[in-house]
């Protein structure tokens, strides 16, 4: 069982809690600044065209602006992987790519002036899916890849970065088989994470290359490297990070309105805030990438899978940021989720006219297997198998192992998940409930009721650096210096009860240094449920290593070695003689001990959470409910209990569960608008109808740090999507395949839409008029 | 006929505020809304501002004892109304936290806390209003508060938990 | 948002009138929930330039019983109207109404006029401008409603609010109401859509033929394939009334007593008379040929336009008790000012039967005819010998129809020589249209463009043939009338028997005195005369808008009154279904004979067809409001600043407004009589969650049931239509029967069987099919 502790594990409340109840922490746009501009950008009516000419003679001549840009005056500053994406081009690739921006005196004058420019462009045929961008003589969105599929492979992740899952021999293993089901499958409503604090960046330029910024970010120390090389290298960027309103992932993606926000100060010397709307938020930032798979899987009778072959198809809008990492992150967790001696998986990463997707919680991986377990439950169905047990047997065991994102083979060396998986269908109920395929679990009148079960698993839990610095201080305080910024983890509070363990000294006395990357050492921030291991191990070592400083202070005073002393509560004492002991507050008042962390990578171990999901449909209506949801599993450690069920009932949010049921973006293939660009019509899970949500925690030791934890924050929201499919298909008897489940699909599926006989055009033949 | 009002008169968390109506940059204009008066003229940015369409709740306060919207309220329509923002529930005197504060707290009712002066203001109004909510009552009272995090289960147990110390 | 002009308003009367002084350009804020979501986004089609806020007005906040009714304040709120006990106990379906409206802090802010009068919840019409530009919408004075071809999954399955103008109809000189006669074709009703065609077209069999389609270019479904072939079921419903005439042209219910002239017989004089006589009064036509009928009769070919089906039209006139009287020239026979001692007004529209003169040496040889003369003389049955080979000088269609007739009558060589181009896209473009220069190529007429004539050869009198000169631009960008040749350039000579001129025609310089006299107030000028040689739908136009001046100037009650244009809940049809092809004799057929008709007409079953290939065009956004829907079903009244108006007459949506609100009424009272206390309410909302949403579908329902049986039902169905839908004849089905499942489906089968589903929204009928039933079975 778990080790005692005397903050690890216990409810303390959040550091800023009290500023948040009452209104007090500040976000970006609360923030105040003397002689502030407000920065506006104009955006494309038109889904890809040419900018021919921009006249912005009457826009300038409005009281109030300051600036107005265009592609004409900046430099060629790209972004995106492949780095093809400028600022501001001279071509616009989907509804809302920016055009001009506008700096102003007050955001009303900056709207008023964006309506005053005159633009002209030369409208070009657009492709708003994978097919249309796939066939053959399609308009390109880039001269760079003229059949609109992006290289594979990103810089951060090494030469050999996965770019698909090549391994043993699928012809044999297909030859092996009992069971062989193939298909295509997607994922593409393209829902969004919605974070409620929109996206947006003050910049405040210095001569002759400095600038600082203030952004909405998890990751504000990224953002620095990130933009240093959109500004060809030549940018000295101070990233400052603040209380942020939430990510999910996608604010790691805010390199653009950054850098409208530098481009606007750089232009009036004067600090310039680009926040977008949330209209902008929802059409004009980042989505889910739209995925889709044509593949094969190859079972034996006891539900070994035995080859899994085919193409994952990634839409990712109009340009990637992340996508290639999320494809290769995605490949690795599906191959942890499934083990299997013989793969060849491909990837095609495509661009279409439409706003991009990228860095979304679930990473590349929930959209995989979004797409892939729809296929395996045929071949479950088929081979008679009940769908916990298979998914329980081929998760990665100790022994197992997969390829990550480094191209590397990694032998697994976590814990077994299975003793999690077990507890969670116990307290669901699974075994009692299972009737078997397209079998509802009870029918009352027109209510009809089925269950469903998905699992993931990610070994980003150890991703990437983190450093740290923590300073002891002679008041029996410790400062952690780290590019940590608060989103609604709880992150920093856990990372102070990490120092505070190890210095045992109450999480009240550790103070966290804003995340300025002026101050704090190199973090890349709270990704991949990497927060719990990686960034906390910087911490810890950190805190241990000025914890050795200290005793090494120490000793000579106390007339002991190092080894011999420990400290508590701001005093450091003989081990075997308690009552010889100094106060902190020997270090002096004109010194500090500083002790510095660091966390290499380590992709040896996953996480893992299964989720397991009852619900009812109305077979009248197609309405569906979710009445149950069971999220299993093992944490290694609990760091902050009432963080981490908030975690985990976030399944139901962030373009997590509801993606199943009404979450969705809704693009109009026909001109390339995305429909839904408000709160009314995206729909997002609010109090009147919440489910009833177990979390089963175990707590099995990791072999990760000392405290044995690992993060499982990011992944409470995949596995949910592809379960319930799985349980409205049994509850309705019928197969469904497409995400979101709406009325419309059950209805369809039960074959309660008599075919219209006034209408039988699909879409596809009014986007071939192109009007 | 002249019925175009020149001040507007306000009690924020019991302060008496009167505005002039006008084209200053220090003065209200017609098409300032609630929410933007408080944030940029009286710098209580505890009101969020997150769908600014009214359909999130983020933004609320408040307004002669009813949980309103200030995204869609116009400042000059407020004239005489008394108003309590997120800013207004701890003592003025003590700074001690309002009873729904500490809770919340204690549940750790939010994570990116975003919504959670919106969640707590229509909370207080709820309970303002309401002796004995049932739970249903909470989650229909707070339905307009949209949490991106699906902080809405502790937050239930942090209104249950306000209720049962308030009795 | 961008600045306005801000009232608080502290009565009505204030209210009412800041909205009169800003015309329609300010709007009301009664929550303002709905409308400042608007401004913010810029999607409005007007930016309103102030606004009057409402809530501000004491008194109106308030929820009453008196006796049998309940009576609620305009501005009471909708949080207290759901919370309301006597609303609870006595109108149980009005309170889940109004809680099932958006979100309980909007409810707290929302009152229930502004949600009776709230805009639409469409996401074209309310596409944030700021995210890349607004979508032009139906609303917004776009040509079409995206979601007819777009995402159209929340929008109407009972077909589309109507225009103000319909594309078709705006296309057409005389704005026939095509839409409304189509659909009545839809739906079978092929004697209503008679009666609704000859409303605003006196001559159908005629446009049928001769026509040049003003209103098919502008059909919106000409981008998705093919426009509809309006012309086509013209023709075939235009047939229908001349053969059924004694029906269609009735004479008028009352006489007016009045007496006018109509001079000419032609479309425009035949036009205003029909009018004329409609309105009551009696009409005489006076026509200087032998027969009426002017260019119909003498101009048009018969291949084109058969002499029957003018006589016939004469006929039918004449049945309706309109006086002919032929060989009466004007001035010559009787002057205007006799005319004016027997007639209370004198309509003149006598045409263009002058030709223009060419202006060449030759012109006098023989052999040189005039085209409209020379249609005339065939038409009159006369034989003209023109030889075989023949050259038609001109680009119009009277110079096309010649070229035509003269094969037709034996000429084996016809050219057609024009200073304008051939090319379809040029601005000096024939004015022939492109159906008529196809003809006339395919019977063998050589056309020669940008050509123009130096001179007329002749031989001892008699023509030779022409020389021609190059013409390199016939007009200028703005469209006058220039010619430039290549006088130095190439020049050759076409060999003819026979010249046809056919340049224009003008009214014969003798009568332009007549012109003269129009400062009378009883002589009114029209047709061809009035703008220069048209067409016969622009004359048709001339003599229907003559008809209503002269009409005015006699001062006399209407008897009858212009078509309502509001036209609800029809099929429409996304098939991709082919246009009809019109059938034509064949080549060989037709040009031996002058008097076979070219083009075949189509039955019923063809045009039916055709017609359902109508888009409806119409804005397919729903009624947005909750408490409509529920005040209707309750038989509430609302109570304005201008009338009390039941609440089900209240939602009367064109594509432009929700409601028939003027803008400066307000809403001020709304009174609901109680229902039987033991009646069944019912109010039922669906959508994919539970608070914020618009109704995907929803209805509200009132039964009355005893021992199981039927005795009183009013069901409404709201999300569906641009308005709400109460379902007339549920009383009729159901009263007196048992309820059970069996007559639930047979009544709500009924009731869809009139639903035509888009692309994406055929499952809302499914929706309200359930939900209609578990009203009536009074299931949860």
């Amino acid at each position: 069982m778990a080790e005692m502790f005397s903050y690890i594990g216990k409810p303390i409340p959040r550091k800023d809690s009290k500023d948040i109840v009452t209104g007090e922490i500040k976000y970006l746009d609360d923030l105040k600044f003397q002689n502030l501009l407000y920065g506006k950008v104009l955006r494309s009516p038109h889904a890809h065209a040419k900018i021919k000419k921009v006249n912005k003679e009457k826009a300038l001549n409005l009281k109030g602006v300051k600036a107005i840009l265009t592609w004409e005056d900046i430099p060629d500053f790209r972004g995106g992987t492949p780095r093809i994406v400028r600022v501001l081009d001279n071509k616009v690739r989907y509804v809302g790519d920016a055009v001009a921006l506008v700096a102003a005196t007050s955001s009303e004058i900056a709207e008023e002036a964006l309506n005053l420019i005159e633009v002209e462009y030369e409208v070009l045929p657009a492709v708003f899916d994978i097919d249309s961008a796939l066939k053959p003589g399609a308009p390109a969105l880039y001269d760079e890849y003229p059949d609109n599929i992006l290289p594979g492979g990103t810089i951060i992740y090494g030469p050999n970065c996965l770019k698909g899952v090549t391994r043993g021999d699928v012809e044999k293993g297909f030859r092996e088989a009992d069971v062989i089901t193939e298909g295509t499958f997607g994922y593409e409503n393209i829902p969004n994470a919605l974070p409620p604090e929109t996206v947006g960046a003050i910049a405040l330029w210095e001569e002759p290359n400095k600038v600082t910024l203030w952004a909405t970010t998890q990751a504000p120390y990224m953002d620095k490297v990130t933009l240093f090389h959109v500004f060809n290298r030549q940018l000295d960027i101070r990233s400052i990070g603040v209380h942020c309103g939430g990510s999910f992932g996608t604010k790691i993606m805010c390199w653009q309105v950054q850098s409208y926000a530098i481009l606007l100060s750089m232009a009036t010397k004067r600090p310039v805030k680009v926040v977008f709307t949330k209209e902008e938020h929802m059409a004009n930032f980042t989505l889910r990438l739209s995925s889709r798979i044509n593949a094969k899987v190859g079972m034996k009778k006891d539900g070994t899978l035995t080859a899994i072959s085919g193409t994952w198809y990634v839409d990712t809008g109009y340009y990637s940021f992340t996508t290639q990492a999320q494809v290769a992150i995605g490949s690795g967790e599906l191959m942890i989720m499934a083990q299997c001696p013989n793969w060849d998986l491909k990837n095609y990463v495509v661009v279409t006219n439409r706003n991009a997707s990228g860095s979304i919680r679930g990473f590349g991986g929930q959209e995989l297997k979004c797409s892939f377990i729809p296929l395996l439950c045929l071949a479950m169905e088929k081979a008679g198998l009940d769908p916990f047990e298979v998914l329980k047997k081929n998760f990665v065991k100790p022994q197992g192992g997969y390829y990550w994102r480094d191209g590397n083979w990694y032998n697994f060396r976590g814990i077994d998940f299975s003793k999690a998986m077990e507890e969670g269908a116990k307290r669901f109920g699974w075994k009692e409930k299972w009737k078997g395929w397209l079998k509802p679990t009870a029918i009352n009148g027109n209510k009809h009721r089925g269950i469903g079960v998905g699992v993931h698993g990610n070994a980003d839990i150890g991703e990437d650096t983190a450093e740290a610095y923590v300073q002891l201080n002679y008041n029996k305080t410790a400062t952690l210096f780290i590019c940590a910024v608060e989103h609604g983890t709880g992150q920093k509070t856990n990372l102070a009860k990490m120092v505070a363990e190890v210095l045992k000294i109450h999480p009240d006395n550790i103070r966290l240094t804003p995340a300025d990357t002026l101050v704090t050492p190199f973090e890349f921030g709270p990704v991949g449920s990497r927060g719990t291991y990686a960034i906390g191990s910087a911490a810890i070592n950190a805190a241990e290593d000025a914890r050795q400083k200290l005793l090494e202070f120490a000793a000579p005073k106390l007339g002991a070695k190092p080894e011999e002393l420990d400290t508590k509560d701001g005093v450091i004492f003989v081990k075997n003689d308690p009552k010889k002991s100094i106060s902190w507050r020997a270090i002096g008042n004109d010194r500090t001990i500083l002790g510095f962390g660091r966390f290499e990578p380590d992709y040896t171990m996953c996480n893992c959470m299964m989720t397991f999901v009852e619900v009812e449909v109305d077979v009248e209506t197609g309405k569906i409910d979710i009445i149950r949801i069971v999220n299993t599993t093992d944490v290694g450690q609990v760091i902050d209990p009432l963080g981490l069920e908030g975690q985990l009932n976030a399944c139901l949010g962030s373009a997590g569960i509801d993606s199943a049921i009404f979450e969705e973006t809704v693009l109009d293939k026909r001109t390339g608008h995305i429909l839904n660009a408000n709160l009314i019509d995206y729909k997002w899970r609010t109090t009147a109808e919440l489910p009833e949500i177990e979390n089963v925690v175990l707590e099995t030791p990791f072999p990760s740090h000392r405290f044995h934890a690992v993060g499982v924050g990011e992944i409470a929201t995949s596995p949910g999507p592809s379960a319930i499919l799985m349980a409205v298909s049994n509850a309705i008897g019928r197969w469904i395949y497409e995400y979101p489940i709406t009325p419309d699909k059950i209805l369809k599926a039960l074959g309660k839409i008599s075919s219209n006989k006034f209408d039988t055009h699909s879409n596809e033949a009014f986007k071939a008029m192109g009007r | 006929m002249n019925n175009k009002q020149k001040t507007i008169n306000l009690k924020i968390n019991g302060e008496f505020y009167e505005f002039e109506i006008g084209e200053k940059d220090w003065q209200i204009r017609p098409h300032h809304t609630l929410s933007h008066t408080l944030r940029e003229i009286l710098n209580l940015t505890g009101t969020k501002i997150s769908c600014d369409d009214g359909a999130c709740g983020a933004c609320t306060v408040i307004m002669d004892g009813k949980a309103v919207l200030s995204c869609l309220i116009l400042t000059v329509e407020c004239d005489g109304k008394e108003i309590t923002t997120i800013e207004g529930l701890k003592d003025p005197k003590t700074g001690e936290l309002d009873l729904l504060q500490k809770k919340f707290i204690e549940h750790n009712a939010f994570q990116c806390g975003f919504c959670t002066p919106g969640m707590i203001m229509s909370s207080k109004a709820l309970l303002e209003k309401t002796q004995h909510p049932t739970e249903e009552e909470i989650k229909e009272a707070l339905s307009g508060n949209f949490c991106r995090c699906i902080s809405y289960y502790q937050v239930i147990k942090a209104v249950k938990a306000a209720l049962n110390e308030r009795r | 948002m961008k600045p306005f002009e801000h009232y608080n308003a502290k009565t009505v009367k204030e209210a009412v009138n800041l909205l009169s002084r800003y015309k329609g350009n300010a709007k009301v804020n009664a929550g303002g929930t709905d409308l400042i979501s608007a401004m913010k986004n810029r999607c409005l089609k007007e930016y309103p330039k102030a606004i009057v806020n409402i809530k501000t007005i004491p008194n109106l906040n308030y929820i009453k019983t008196k006796g049998k009714t309940i009576r609620i304040g305009a501005l009471t709120k909708l949080s207290d109207i759901a919370e309301s006990p006597e609303i609870k106990k006595y109108c149980r379906l009005l309170s889940d109404a109004a809680r099932s409206v958006a979100s309980p802090n909007v409810r707290n802010m929302a009152t229930i006029a502004g949600n009776l009068a709230q805009d639409v919840r469409c996401w074209y019409y309310r596409y944030p401008h700021q995210v890349g530009g607004t979508i032009k919408c139906l609303r917004k004075g776009g040509e079409l409603c995206n979601a007819l071809l777009g995402e159209n999954r929340y929008h109407s399955i009972f077909g589309a609010a109507p225009l103000e103008n319909y594309p078709c109809s705006e296309g057409c000189p005389a704005h026939i109401d095509i839409n409304i006669y189509i659909n009545e074709i839809k739906k079978g009703n092929i004697d209503d859509a008679a009666r609704t065609l000859l409303k605003s077209n006196p001559l159908p069999a005629i446009t049928g033929r001769v026509c040049p389609v003003f209103c098919e270019p502008k059909c919106n479904r000409g981008a998705y394939d093919e426009p509809v072939a309006i012309q086509c079921i013209e023709r075939t419903i235009g047939d229908l009334i001349l053969e059924r005439y004694e029906e269609f042209y009735q004479q008028p219910v009352a006489e007016t007593g009045k007496n006018v002239a109509v001079f000419g017989s032609g479309p425009a004089g035949l036009s205003a008379a029909f009018f004329l006589r409609r309105y009551g009064h009696k009409v005489t036509i006076f026509e200087k040929f032998s027969e009426p009928g002017g260019m119909l009769l003498y101009s048009i070919p018969p291949y084109r336009l058969p002499k029957d089906i003018v006589k016939r039209q004469i006929k039918a006139l004449e049945h309706m008790g309109i006086l002919f009287k032929t060989g009466v020239e004007i001035e010559k026979d009787i002057t205007i000012q006799e005319l004016k001692k027997k007639f209370d007004a004198i309509f003149i529209a006598i045409g263009t039967w002058e030709s223009i003169k060419l202006g060449v040496p030759g012109e006098d040889a023989q052999g040189v005819y005039y085209a409209l003369d020379y249609l005339k003389r065939i038409n009159n049955g006369e034989d003209v010998g023109i030889g075989e080979k023949v050259v038609v000088i001109g680009g119009g269609s009277v110079a096309i129809d010649a070229a035509r007739t003269a094969i037709r009558k034996g000429a084996k060589d016809v050219h057609i020589v024009c200073l304008e181009s051939w090319d379809f896209d040029s601005k000096d473009r024939m004015l022939a249209l492109d159906d008529e220069i196809i003809d006339a190529e395919e019977e063998g007429i050589i056309i020669h463009p940008n050509l123009g004539i130096k001179e007329i050869l002749k031989a001892e009198g008699r023509v030779k043939g022409i020389q021609t000169v190059r013409c390199l631009s016939v007009r200028e960008a703005d469209g006058t009338f220039n010619p430039i040749f290549d006088e130095s350039g190439p020049s050759f000579v076409i060999e003819a028997e026979s010249i046809l001129i056919a340049i224009g025609q003008r009214t014969e310089n003798f009568l332009y005195s007549i012109f003269k006299i129009t400062d009378d107030p009883s002589v009114f000028i029209g047709g061809d005369m009035e703008t220069g040689p048209s067409t016969v739908i622009q004359a048709i136009a001339s003599g229907k808008e003559k008809a209503g001046a002269i009409n005015r100037f006699l001062n006399t009650t209407e008897f009858y009154k212009e078509n309502q244009r509001i036209q609800y809940f029809v099929a429409s049809n996304f098939n991709q279904l082919p246009r009809i092809k019109i059938q034509k004799v064949p080549l060989k057929e037709r040009v031996s004979d002058i008097n076979i008709e070219e083009i075949l007409s189509v039955g019923f079953d063809d045009i039916q067809t055709e017609s359902k290939r109508c888009f409806n065009c119409g804005c397919l956004a729903t009624q947005p409001s909750d408490i409509a829907v529920a005040l209707i079903a309750l038989d509430a009244v609302i109570v304005t600043t201008k009338r009390r108006i039941k609440a089900k007459d209240l939602f009367k949506a064109t594509a432009t407004r929700l409601t028939n609100l003027e803008y400066d009424e307000l809403i001020k009272d709304i009174i609901i009589p109680i229902p039987p206390i033991e009646s069944i309410q019912r109010y039922e909302k669906f959508t994919l969650r539970k608070p914020i949403d618009f109704a995907i579908a929803s209805v509200a329902g009132i039964l009355k049931i005893e021992n199981g049986i039927c005795k009183d039902v009013k069901i409404v169905l709201g999300g569906v239509a641009p308005e709400p839908i109460c379902i007339d004849g549920i009383k009729r089905d159901l009263a007196g029967k048992k309820i059970d499942h069996e007559i639930a489906e047979e009544i709500s089968q009924k009731i869809f069987k009139s639903a035509y589903p888009l692309s994406q929204n055929a499952y809302k009928v499914q929706i309200a099919k359930t939900l209609l039933k578990r009203a009536i079975m009074n299931n949860p």
